[in-house]
């Protein structure tokens, strides 16, 4: 009766996924009513705050004692006294901006002391803090726990526990960490940006990486010190961590979207259109000689010669989409019909921002509506543990995703769209227990890994751009598809 | 002769007098049927500018006998009976047409059905206008598709009229010229290819691009950045260089007031020296009409359009540092898109002409296009002024002029574009003997720039361009 039932959620997960791929639905009507319900976090809470000093006192936060609790803030600062091997790169973030790679970028924008210039302390620094204070701060406690000044002498206190998360946020400026929809929409107002901050193509052109956010990537990168524990068990976190940040980023890459689109429509001239940034990069940042464009190793519905519009978050956001009952027992699959509207009108060389920009808006609205439902439905309280299963069916519904409708090529040759399908597919690898309890995945996903990487240079130094993704790769990426597909159908 | 005058005179049966005419003369047993060209503009006498096909002047007495001696690299003043031979049987224009088709009469990457499915074209490339108008006579790409004559003419691929231009008009007259004049051309609607300055625009009326000209018929002619996507190679021409490869069907000399002449070694760098002159003047105006046709809205004209900008400014790895240090990109600013290559027009101060619209192109957010048209318009006609003034220098200038262009090296910064222009215009300096370089050293440079190996292309072509 298990397997049965199970079957069948694979194969609506199988169906679900391409359909999200296929369907040809016409756009929803401009004045088509659309919902209300916004999760709480998107708003900056209006309190001042406090620098992190304040939270590293020997009996709070500072206890000195390495990833033990009571020590968070030692934790967090360990660089300045152990190997930069495992630390967290938040309390670095200042420090970034004196090095070379930092002159460099200011002296080509024309930015004589990157450290004080408010476009890189956007992100490189804690709001609110003093500019005296934020060596040792970086992107410090309140940066991410929200400005403290109204929740520092409260939060220790037994009646906070008593406070909704809800509440926390909108009366204290606290952002409730444990709910993952509030966690993660703090993380991308830098990781992603929003209207206020955005690391545009000019900033990259001058050597500033891309973004490239993926919130369980982050998380588990290997080097990322944490100074807390995740109360929800595995593999429940992780298959839910990776459905709530394909909607986070996905939601704030629309909504910088949708802020550049309504600049452009108004005629500012500081803003260019359509923002090279928010496309894929390697569409145009590619060999194109011979056989490296990959035309014909993959069949996206783009026209050719139209770079994708942010494939990095909307290309495996379909199946957190479609699987979305799966890791949230209760909340329904979000159509997410303004996004595809949105999408279209996207694919154009030269897309009309007044357009994009009324489609964008009813985008973010509908993907706030499925926020305001995630949030909820683990705010709500506790959920139902999720079987041991669900990964492997997120990894199946990836897989089939990343492939054309007949698995015989890959449904997209973008490097950005493989990423992301790679991604999801290795948290929930990594959900499921790893090798010990999947060998049979881990050929693809480690075949995956090393497609994808980019190239070492010569000097070991990093190579910024998957240099020699030809069409020779791109047929082992779809074999490793393939295989995975295999691998995570029946049980 | 006369009574034939006076018919076509009547405008009315203009079209069918040109067809009696034309199945009179050319006594061609295998004659493929001739299609009646369009109706005269009201008001006009001779019906100008109306397809004629190849079959008109590849009579045996015309441009049809043997083209032995071309072929075999004598030119004397018989060279011209055997010309429309020589390009039927070597030249590469024979097989344009093919290549819209599903037997492409050479190897090619993608077939034109795979280009179009590509960009979700709604009909064949045989029936696109905008293929046909460079893959085929430009003046018939807009006419009808279903119908057999005008396909049958098509067929020809870019035969004689594409280049000369439509022959209704200068078909008979042309046998009876004298003075050959420019005026009597115009006035037959006969192109002065003699002119190297004309012959480099017409030549860039495709290898470039233009914009309509509804005078001759002929339809707009844009290969954009939606076809290279799909997979039509870029265009990358060098007047000099194209023109060295084709197979000579015409003897080279210059038409002076007293009688022809042959043309002297300097000819080589003014061909060169013209038509990098002629290709800035044909991307300003191709530049201009896109941006006329993006400004009225039409959904086949994006803007700003990629192909405006040099390839390898955007199709390059990650990182490539040297491209955002100031001595890579002068006043352009940083992510600034590099607007098209064509050195050293574009390089140099000494083209003011085209500073405004590469100014205009490269700042940081390119121009739009209500701003670029007058712009693109005005460096066109300055360019075609210059263009005309080089065409007629003296040769102690132009040599001046042309060597000029390399002084001071070819700096900038490893680039494919500039150095293959670069070794091109070098080469043809060479021809022209105001360099003397081993051949090895050529053959070198072009290796070590085919192979993006810029440590050792910079020093060849420095050595290569050392006075």
């Amino acid at each position: 009766m298990r397997s049965a039932l199970v079957v069948g959620v694979v194969m609506f997960g199988v169906a679900g996924s391409g359909l999200f791929k296929r369907a040809e639905v016409p756009p929803p009507p401009l004045d088509a009513p659309l919902p209300t319900a916004k999760p709480y976090g998107l708003a900056k809470p209006p309190f001042g705050t406090v620098s992190s000093t304040s939270c590293a006192a020997a009996s709070c936060h500072g206890g000195g004692k390495l990833d033990t609790p009571r020590s968070e803030y030692s934790t967090w600062a360990a660089t300045a006294f152990t190997n930069r091997k495992l630390y967290d790169p938040h309390s670095t973030a200042y420090r970034v901006l004196f090095n070379d790679d930092s002159v460099r970028i200011g002296k080509l924008l024309g930015i004589k002391e990157p450290h004080k210039e408010a476009l890189c302390l956007k992100c490189h620094s804690t709001e609110g803090v003093k500019p005296e204070e934020a060596m040792s701060e970086g992107v410090g406690c309140t940066a991410c726990h929200g400005p403290a000044d109204k929740w520092l002498d409260v939060h220790m206190l037994p009646e906070w526990k008593t406070l909704s998360n809800e509440t926390k946020y909108t009366d204290y400026g606290f952002v409730p960490g444990k709910n993952l929809v509030a966690r993660m929409t703090n993380c991308v107002t830098c990781h992603v940006g929003d209207a206020d901050r955005e690391v545009n193509h000019d900033l990259i052109a001058a050597g500033h990486p891309r973004l490239a956010f993926e919130y369980t990537r982050f998380q588990f990168n290997p080097t990322y010190r944490h100074h807390w524990d995740e109360v929800m068990p595995q593999p429940d976190f992780e298959v839910r961590a990776w459905t709530v940040g394909q909607a986070v980023t996905l939601r704030a890459a629309t909504d910088l979207l949708r802020v550049r689109a309504e600049r452009a429509a108004a005629g500012d001239t500081k803003t260019p259109w359509p923002e090279f940034s928010g496309l894929s990069c390697y569409a145009c940042h590619q060999s194109v000689t011979g056989g490296d464009v990959g035309r014909d190793a993959a069949h996206p519905r783009r026209p050719a010669g139209v770079p994708g519009w942010e494939l990095w978050s909307n290309a495996a956001a379909g199946v957190a989409a479609e699987l979305c009952p799966d890791a949230f027992p209760g909340v329904a699959p979000p159509g997410l019909r303004e996004l595809a509207a949105l999408r279209k009108l996207m694919q154009k060389r030269s897309p009309d921002p007044k357009a994009v920009a009324v489609r964008a808006k009813r985008a973010v609205a509908e993907l706030d509506a499925w926020l305001a439902a995630l949030q909820t439905a683990q705010d709500k309280g506790q959920m139902p543990p999720l079987a041991l299963a669900a990964p492997r069916r997120f990894a199946h519904a990836l897989a089939a995703n990343a492939l054309s409708a007949d698995r015989a090529m890959l449904a997209d040759y973008d490097w950005d769209a493989n990423s992301a399908h790679y991604l999801g597919a290795a948290a929930m690898y990594h959900a499921s227990g790893g090798r010990a309890n999947e060998p049979k995945w881990s050929g693809p996903i480690f075949g995956l890994a090393n497609e994808l990487d980019f190239p070492k240079r010569k000097s070991g130094e990093r190579f910024d751009s998957p240099a020699g993704f030809g069409d020779a790769k791109r047929a082992r990426v779809r074999d490793s598809f393939r295989e995975l597909f295999d691998a995570t159908s029946g049980r | 002769m006369i009574p034939n005058a006076r018919t076509l005179a009547v405008a009315g049966a203009a079209a069918a007098a040109v067809l009696v005419w034309f199945g009179l003369q050319t006594r061609s047993p295998g004659a493929v049927t001739v299609p009646a060209p369009p109706g005269p503009p009201a008001g006009a006498a001779v019906p100008l500018h109306a397809a004629v096909g190849n079959t008109g002047c590849m009579s045996a007495a015309c441009h049809g006998n043997s083209a032995a001696k071309a072929l075999s690299g004598t030119f004397d003043a018989s060279t011209w009976e055997g010309s429309g031979t020589c390009w039927a049987a070597r030249d590469p224009h024979t097989r344009a047409y093919s290549l819209l088709t599903d037997k492409p009469m050479r190897p090619v990457r993608a077939t034109a059905a795979q280009i179009m499915e590509r960009m979700h074209s709604p009909v064949p490339a045989t029936e696109d206008a905008r293929c046909l108008a460079c893959h085929s006579n430009p003046a018939l790409a807009a006419r009808d598709s279903k119908d057999p004559h005008v396909v049958a003419l098509r067929q020809e691929g870019v035969g004689c009229e594409s280049c000369h231009g439509n022959a209704s008009g200068w078909l008979r007259p042309h046998t009876t010229w004298k003075a050959d004049t420019k005026a009597e051309y115009a006035a037959a609607g006969m192109t002065p290819l003699f002119d190297v300055g004309d012959r480099a625009a017409t030549c860039l009326g495709c290898h470039v691009g233009a914009p309509a000209d509804p005078e001759r018929g002929i339809a707009v002619r844009d290969m954009n950045h939606d076809m290279i996507a799909a997979g039509h190679p870029r265009l990358n021409f060098d007047f000099a260089e194209f023109h060295r490869e084709l197979p000579k069907h015409w003897q080279e000399k210059e038409r002076t007031a007293s009688g022809p002449k042959p043309r002297g070694p300097e000819f080589d760098a003014r061909l060169w020296l013209v038509g990098r002159v002629a290709q800035a003047e044909a991307a300003c105006m191709l530049l201009a009409s896109r941006a006329d046709r993006a400004k009225a809205g039409d959904p086949r004209t994006p803007w700003p359009e990629l192909a405006e900008f040099n390839c390898a400014a955007c199709h390059h790895d990650l990182p490539e540092p040297w491209r955002s240090e100031p001595a890579a990109r002068g006043d352009r600013p940083l992510g600034a898109l590099k607007w098209q290559t064509i050195w050293p027009v574009t390089a140099g101060a000494e083209f003011g002409a085209v500073r405004p619209v590469v100014t205009a192109m490269q700042r940081a957010r390119p121009a739009g296009y209500g701003e670029i048209g007058p712009l693109a318009h005005q460096s066109a006609a300055k360019l075609s002024e210059l263009r005309q003034n080089l065409v007629g220098a003296a040769d102690a200038d132009l040599v001046s002029r042309s060597r000029q262009a390399f002084v001071g090296g070819v700096g900038g910064n490893p680039e494919w574009d500039t150095d293959g222009q670069v070794l091109w215009g070098l080469a043809a300096l060479q021809r022209s003997r105001l360099i003397d370089r081993p051949a090895g050293e050529f053959d070198r440079a072009f290796d070590a720039v085919r192979r993006r190996d810029w440590a050792s292309a910079r020093p060849l072509l420095d050595a290569l361009a050392r006075p």
